[in-house]
Parts: C-alpha cells; structure tokens; sequence
C-alpha cells in the first residue's frame, strides 16, 4: 500500500509539471483544450495526493511501523484519535497535509470559477501547479512520509539509539506528547486551511494581473475565499492560543513565539486587505494596496512554514533539524526561499508592469472620510506587520552575521505592539461611522452622541476607580504607561462597542420602519439585508472583547506557588484552596503497556467559607518523555476571573505537593471574543440578498 | 508484481484522460460578461449607499458623484 502511495505522489508531481505545461500553452493560444487537460491535471493531482493521504491515515491506525513516519509519530497504546492527528504531527506528514489542501482548494477554485473567470485562469492555473509541483518535490525527493522504517538491509534509517529502537519497535515512538490534547486535533488543520487557502486569492490576484484584467468583478469571486481563509486562519491562531493556556502551565496564552507570530503575520495583512477591498469595491480606490496585501498573505504563509521546516527557530512548533551535511542547494530552508524568491519576482513585475491599469477611479476627498479611515487602517496594520516581522526575523539575521543568538520577547513586542492596537481599536470604530467622501465634525455629531456618552462615562468610571482605591494608586504610581493604556483601551471599547449596538438597533428600527413591523420581528433583519457590515460589527465586538480580556489579564494576573501538605489549606488571594489527597492512573502498570500515567492532587478550592469546586491539576508521563511529565493544569474559569492550578512538583510518599497558582482576570472575554468572532466571521460569509 | 502492473496502468489511464481535450477541436476561451458584473456590482453598492443616507452616512448630494466614479474608467474617462 504504502509502495502504491509512493507512485501516486511521483505521478501527481508528473501531472503538476504537465499541468504548468499546458497552462503555459493556454496562456500563450488562448486554446481552451489545453485549459481543459489543466483543469483535469488539477483533478487528477487531487485525487492521487488524496490517495496517499488515505494511505498515510490508514497505516496510522493499522500501525504499520514498517513505515518510518508511524513509527516516529504513533504508538500503538495512542488513542485513535491522535493517531489521526499524527498526520500532521511531523514534518513529511505536514507538508502532505498542505499539499492535499492545496490540491482540494486549487481544484474547488477552478471549479466554481470556470463560468465567470475562465480568461484569467490559464496564469492563476500556472502558479497552482507550481506551488503543487514545489510540494510534491519536497514529498518526493526531500521528506517522504512513506520512507520505511528499515532498509533492506534491516538496519535503522532513522537516527534513533539503538536501544531505543530495539524497545519501541513493536510499539512506536508516540506523537509528541504536547500535541496529544483535544484541541490539537483542531488547531493545526484550521491553521493549514487558512494559510493555504491564500494561495487562491493570490494565483487568481497573478492571473488578472498577467491577462490585464482590471476592475474588481473577479476578485469578488475569491473575496470568499480570502474571508474564509481569514477566517480558519483566525480559528487556529485563538485555538492554539487557548491549547497554550491550558497545556504549557506557564498561566499565559501568547508568547510572541516565533512561530506564532508567523502565524499571525499573513492574519494581519489579510485583515488589511479585506477592509481594504471594501473599498476598492465601492469606491474603485486602493487597488495598489490590495494587491500589496494579497501578496504579502501569500508569501507570509509560506515565510511561517519555511521557518518551522527549515531549521532556522528554536521554538516549542520547529520541526526537527536538518542534516548539515545536506548540500545547500537541497536544503529545505533553501528550497523554500527558491520558490519564495520566484513568486516575489513574479508579483512585483506583474504588479509594476500593470500600475497604470490599478490607477484609483476616485480621490480621498476628506481625512475624516471613511475611504480616509480605511487608509489609515492599512497603514496601521501595513506598520504592524512590520514591527513583528522584523522581531521575527531579525535573530535570524543576527544569528547569520555575528553567530549569536538574539530573541526577542515581550520587551521587544509590547511597547511597539500596544499603541498600534489601541490606534486600530479606534479607527475600526469611528471608520463605521465616518460619511463616506467627506468628513467634518457637523457630519459626525449625530452618530458620535451615545457612542461618546458611553466612552465618556468608562472614563469616569475608570477615574472613579482609581482614586478610591489607594492599592491601585499606588500600583499606577510605580507603571503609570500600563495603566494609560489599559484605560485607554477600557474607553475606547465602550466607544467602540455602544457605537456598533447604536448601529445596530438604527437598522432594526429602520427595517422595522420600512415594513411596518414590530422591530422584535425585524432583531435579524440587518443580517439578512447586509450580512457583510453587519457580520463584520459582530466581528468588531469580537475584538473589543478579546481587547478587553487581553488588557486585563496583562495587567492584573496575580501568580502564588506554595509548599502544601495533604490535609493543608493555603491562602491565594482571597481563595484558599485545601490539598485533599492524590489520585493517579494506571502508575502500577509498566509505561510501555499504557499511553500515558497520571498523577493528580485533589485541591478543594473555597473563596471564604463559600466552596466554589474540587480542582484536579496533573502530571501526565508518556512513554515517549517519561523523564519530562507533561502539565493538565485544572481552571476554575468565570467572566470575571481564572483560577489557574499547575501541579509544579510532588513527593506522594510524604503527601506533599508545590503548587503553581495563577489568578487572573477576565481570561475568558478573550475566548467568548473569539466565539463572538468567528459567528460574525461566518455571517459575513452568508449570500448576499438580492432585491 | 500485480499490484506495480495495476498501479502503473492506473497511472497511463489516468494520464489519458488527463491529455484526451487535447484531441478534440480548438476552442477559444469564452469571455465573461464583465460588463454585466460590473453593473450588478455597481448596482448593488449604490443600494447600500442608499441604506447609508438613511443613517447619515452619506450626504444625498454625495451620492451622485460617487456613482458617477464607480461608473469612470480607470483613466477618469466616464463609460
């Protein structure tokens, strides 16, 4: 089986190149026969990288070990569904994953878009191949998920101790332990389907481009895509988030890794271009801008993926590293930056060989404009782009010249970070009450009228707060910068979020008007009419709550970490939490006969007399890491705070435990932000109705 | 042996259908109707341009010179 997957991954590389062939031939006759074979290339690529993906899964789950990457990912005490998760748990079967999407989504691109775009995908069909070609050589030639465990000759191909190997062999290695935890099973496809779903945006952007078809009519047709795109990629940025809070023990949810700022990077641009492309719609402006956007999504995605695959970052996502031995021209990081440097030729030629077709159809009129807003919210997060991308890139750099390590942390990210977000926080709220073409104060008073009551009284209420509480004046006094911007941020999201209700209940009434009709009856009217703005307020209040729920838990997490016997109550702020007594799992059993063993202590957690739950912080040892028990840390978890348990360390012979506490506030606005977020991410995707 | 015999002709029948379009007879690539999804585009912002005046986004006086930019060419010149 494993033999027949091999073949289906050379063929499908066969049918990549004769597909940018025939794509090439299209281009240049404008012969539909050709674009005809391309479009089958592209259905025969998918269904031969689904075949092999279906192999992968199926000898996952047999556990066949006779193939290298089920031994070194799976185990066969691992739960199933982590044996399917281990498709994407190394690198060779990662990068499959991503090539399988790009197959499906190049091939569903083609389809919807062969009535209405067909003149433009002769190019758009060129790049797809050669993405897929640059996959399936990696496949191939580099990293071949279905590489066997032994050779020929019975010796190991992998680089495992001897012993090791002679022990796992029947049983195998085991996915990475961090990654066994329900949320893995989502993050990381959520996070693939949202990076590789920019490929389509930007083969379509290179395709007009390349044909000289100006005007906005097909890129409305991948305005979907992006949107979903932005959208799964969104999903798995918060998803990853909540699985580092709730996996590592460390009582955060964002490190400013390297990684996860590389994943944040194309979030960024693509949110940028999908304001930004309301406008190109509208008003025929920002042209230039958009496709700067849809380029740097493009080229950012893979940017995240050439720095996990290539060695180059020490981060908790890396891959493993490479061979040094390996001569440059094969080595993965150098491929990567090969296919990346092509594509970045290709886009700036096309984009400055076509300026004067993506020329505006009309002028910003007025800084208080909302076409003015929308500038400013490009060149806000045009800006922050670049501050994370040179924080994610410059160690690499520094590391090339003078051969040392250099990382950038929190100190780097925050003061930077902190006021452009703030600076975004208040654009996206007055951009949706901006008059279109001209500003001027007497345009915005009636709409800033409730919203500027309701930022006001935050004020005042922060102010309020602030002198009555002589702990925290004296707090301010020694970070006075925190505090300005955290009340900063409390106003601009009352601004921001009684300007998105007031929004809101004008259209109910205003539909409720139109059809004389109680306005209960009209609540999803707005949504029905114009899902797009209207989802996109609901996204908008998304963000203000995350907003909110990040300033807080920055500014007020408390952390204790105490020596407890059993049968002893410690004091956490105004909690006590009693250590009851220890529990374990299957600790008499040998490692190698179970998946994991679990040690937990019992902790009652009571703030005064009042019992608020029994909490159940653990220790987890795989077979994989039995020296390096992994964290299950326990939460009790309300809007208005986390209590947050991290079994640190224990001696079960004398009953004692020292245990990590971590109470911080308003934790959980971020993840109901990121609900709120995603359903108005999802309205937005709703047809349109046409009246 | 069977199972390399199967995968192989898989292969060339799939690379047969992949290849037969170029057999049949030569077809210009249709063009679409940009001209009607532009209007409808057009069409559609000016609804939601409307639905702005209501709320005070948008002065009525506005609402023709930006209907007449959505219907400019690239070059300024009006359709």
């Amino acid at each position: 089986m494993t033999a027949l997957a091999s073949v289906a991954l050379f063929a499908a590389l066969g049918m990549s190149l004769w597909g940018a062939a025939v794509s090439i031939l299209t281009y240049r006759s404008g012969d539909r026969r050709y674009l005809m074979s391309a479009t089958r290339s592209l259905y025969a690529i998918a269904g031969l990288v689904s075949l092999s993906v279906a192999i992968l899964i199926s000898a996952l789950v047999r556990d066949d070990f006779t193939v290298k990457y089920v031994w070194e990912y799976s185990r066969t005490t691992q739960p199933l569904v982590y044996k399917l998760t281990a498709l994407w748990g190394g690198m060779s079967g990662s990068l499959l994953f991503w090539c399988f999407l790009v197959a499906v989504f190049s091939a569903l691109a083609v389809t919807f878009n062969k009535k209405n775009n067909e003149r433009i995908l002769p190019f758009a069909t060129l790049i797809l191949f050669v993405t897929l070609a640059f996959f399936l050589i990696l496949l191939n030639f580099k990293t071949n998920p279905f590489d066997p465990l032994l050779d020929e000759s019975g010796a190991a191909l992998a680089s495992y101790p001897a012993e090791m190997l002679r022990q796992m062999k029947l049983q195998g290695n085991g996915l990475n332990p961090l990654l066994q935890n329900a949320y893995m099973a989502f993050h990381p496809p959520l996070l693939y389907m949202g990076l590789v779903g920019f490929t389509i945006p930007f083969a379509f952007l290179l395709g007009a481009l390349a044909h000289k078809k100006e005007g906005t009519f097909w890129m409305r047709s991948v305005r979907n895509w992006a949107l979903f795109s932005w959208l799964s990629l969104g999903a798995g940025i918060l998803l990853g988030a909540y699985w580092a809070y709730i996996e590592l023990g460390w009582g955060g949810y964002w490190a400013w890794d390297p990684v996860e700022n590389a994943s944040f990077l194309p979030w960024l641009t693509a949110t940028a271009f999908l304001h930004s492309f309301i406008m190109q719609s509208k008003r025929g402006i920002y042209r230039i801008w958009n496709v700067c956007f849809i380029v740097a999504t493009f080229l950012l995605s893979i940017y995240g993926t050439y720095l996990t695959r290539s060695g180059v970052l020490q981060s908790v996502h890396a891959f493993s590293q490479e061979d040094p031995s390996v001569p440059w021209y094969f080595k993965m990081g150098n491929i990567f930056l090969g296919y990346m440097g092509a594509m970045l030729a290709v886009s700036l030629y096309l984009l400055l060989a076509r300026l004067p077709m993506l020329r505006p159809r009309s002028r910003i009129e007025s800084a208080g404009s909302r076409e003015s807003m929308v500038l400013y919210a490009n060149l806000l997060f045009a800006f922050f782009t670049l501050v994370v991308l040179f924080g994610v890139s410059s160690p690499i750099f520094y590391r090339i010249f003078t051969g040392r390590e250099l990382h950038h942390g929190p100190e780097y990210y925050n003061p930077r970070t902190i006021p452009i977000s703030l600076a975004i926080l208040l654009v996206m709220g007055v951009a949706s009450i901006a008059p279109w073409r001209r500003g001027g104060f007497d345009r915005y008073k009636r709409n800033l009228v409730i919203p500027g009551i309701a930022g006001f009284a935050a004020l005042g209420v922060s102010l309020a707060l602030f002198f009555l509480n002589g702990a925290m004046r004296a707090d301010a006094a020694s970070r006075p910068k925190d505090y300005f911007y955290l009340v900063a941020c409390v106003v601009f999201s009352a601004f921001v979020a009684a300007l998105i209700l007031e929004q809101y209940a004008r259209a109910v009434l205003a539909a409720s008007k139109r059809r004389g009709a109680s306005w209960l009856l009209e609540v999803g009217a707005p949504f029905r009419e114009n899902p797009r703005r209207y989802g996109g307020y609901v996204v908008h209040l998304g963000i203000v709550f995350i907003f909110l729920g990040v300033a807080f838990s920055s500014a007020f997490q408390q952390q204790y970490q105490e020596n407890v016997k059993v049968g002893e109550a410690v004091r956490f702020g105004p909690y006590t939490a009693r250590l009851a007594s220890f529990g374990s799992k299957d600790m008499d059993k040998p490692l190698g006969d179970v998946n994991d063993q679990k040690i937990w202590a019992n902790l009652e957690l009571f703030k005064g007399d009042h019992f608020i739950g029994l909490l159940k912080p653990m220790r987890v040892f795989y077979p994989s890491s039995p020296e390096e028990p992994s964290y299950e840390v326990a939460i009790d978890s309300s809007l208005a705070r986390d209590f947050y348990a991290v079994l640190a360390g224990y001696d079960m012979s004398k009953g004692t435990a020292i245990l990590g506490v971590f109470v911080t506030p308003m934790v959980a606005w971020i993840w109901l932000g990121s609900i709120v977020l995603m359903i108005g991410g999802l309205i937005t995707l709703m047809p349109v109705k046409r009246v | 042996m069977l199972a390399a015999l199967l995968a192989s002709s898989g292969c060339v029948a799939l690379f047969l259908w992949v290849i037969w379009p170029l057999f049949g007879e030569a077809e210009a690539l249709r063009e679409p109707d940009a001209q009607r999804e532009t209007e409808e585009n057009i069409e559609a912002s000016l609804r939601e341009f409307q639905a702005d005046v209501d709320l005070g986004k948008v002065a009525p006086e506005d609402l023709k010179q930006i209907e007449s930019d959505l219907r400019s060419l690239p070059d300024g010149r009006a359709k």
